[in-house]
């Protein structure tokens, strides 16, 4: 609930130009120097902030090293790792809501999740040093929602910005496509273009192992195992924890990997909690012969399933 | 209690200790560059440029 209501927040805080909702532009002052650790779209009409991927690519086409860009993004990293897709990020808030649309839910294979270096070293690195273009820009689903359709919109209220802009090209055809198939599987599956396809969030996950904010284990702790008592075998069975990760991970053992996102929903059972610390954690992985009490995790008391 | 590691290996704590504070001052530094060298005015005016090629219409 909480996490909840700092996506919210974050959502309004980073997409709040509503001046552009009547002059039909979009903002253009000097805030679009920030960049911000989300992926938000800078063309889009209500972004004050710029988006660090596409401007990435800006100094990969004039051939500079992103100081300022590569600087701010690894301070956020250095001080909370991949926290920021799970909290902050709008299209990772989006694919939360649109998973809970009921249908039948697919799982992916594992080796997806290297895909996006893929996206982040090929397709915003590589592929743009050749072609001069952003061409991860061209093709992101977050930019076609959140910038190509009001676009669309601001066209066909005769905005001046909106000027010869031709939205019938097989590019504008083909971010639809990708737009629309992904947010059906956004539906079916646990947010796929985090895990899959995330520039940003390869980057950030980059420093989940060296960040101050991290996750640590304790097994004696764990709701779930005192509930079971005597019928809980290992984590291994039980994957309760796993079963709540919107990322797909073993939880514990995958808890610090470039893939985890910090949402804190493992710690709502307990044994995972997160700390502030350079210290190597306090992993405890044995159980005693009675288990003890669970003690809370970083929202709220431990929730014990009926 | 049940059977523990070691609370922190002192090498290891040293390690990263060490290991983060080199890319707290590296990061830090470069960012203080990147703006000295006008870097964040770079991203306010050519983001319009992105902006308009990043939706397929430009």
């Amino acid at each position: 609930m909480i996490r909840r209501i700092v996506q919210s927040i974050a959502l309004l805080v980073t997409n709040s130009y509503f001046a552009a909702i009547t002059k039909a532009s979009f903002y253009q002052g000097n805030l679009k120097g920030v960049c911000v650790p989300v992926l938000n779209c800078y063309a889009c009409p209500l972004a004050w902030g710029s988006c660090p991927i596409g401007t990435l690519q800006h100094y990969v086409i004039v051939r500079a090293v992103p100081f300022y860009v590569l600087g701010v993004l690894g301070l956020v990293g250095l001080l909370v790792g991949r926290w920021p897709c799970g909290w902050l990020c709008p299209f990772g808030f989006l694919q939360e809501l649109l998973h809970k649309i009921p249908s039948r839910k697919f799982s992916a294979p594992d080796w997806l999740r290297h895909l996006k270096f893929v996206f982040l070293f090929g397709v915003a690195g590589v592929v743009v040093w050749f072609t001069f273009e952003p061409w991860f820009c061209k093709l992101c689903p977050a930019g076609t929602l959140e910038a190509g359709l009001p676009w669309l919109w601001w066209q066909a209220r005769g905005s001046v910005f909106a000027e010869g802009m031709d939205f019938t090209t097989w590019m504008f055809a083909l971010k639809m496509v990708i737009l629309v198939g992904l947010l059906l599987l956004m539906v079916m599956m646990w947010r796929p273009f985090c895990r899959f396809m995330c520039p940003l969030g390869a980057l950030l996950g980059l420093m989940n192992k060296v960040s101050l904010l991290q996750l640590d284990y304790d097994l004696d702790s764990c709701a779930i195992a005192y509930a079971k008592g005597s019928e809980f075998e290992n984590c291994a069975t039980c994957k309760h924890c796993s079963l709540h990760c919107p990322m797909g991970l073993k939880v514990p053992e995958q808890r610090g990997s470039v893939d985890c996102i910090r949402c804190m929903n493992c710690t709502s059972y307990g044994s995972v909690y997160w700390r502030f610390g350079l210290g190597a954690g306090a992993d405890r992985t044995g159980r005693s012969g009675t288990a003890s009490p669970p003690r809370g995790g970083a929202e709220s008391e431990p929730a014990v399933p009926a | 209690m049940g059977a523990s590691r070691p609370e922190g290996d002192e090498e290891m704590r040293i390690v990263r200790t060490v290991t983060f504070v080199l890319l707290l001052v590296g990061l830090c530094a470069s960012v203080a560059y990147g703006l000295s060298v006008g870097d964040f005015w770079e991203t306010v005016t050519n983001g319009v440029m992105i902006c308009l090629t990043c939706i397929g219409v430009a």
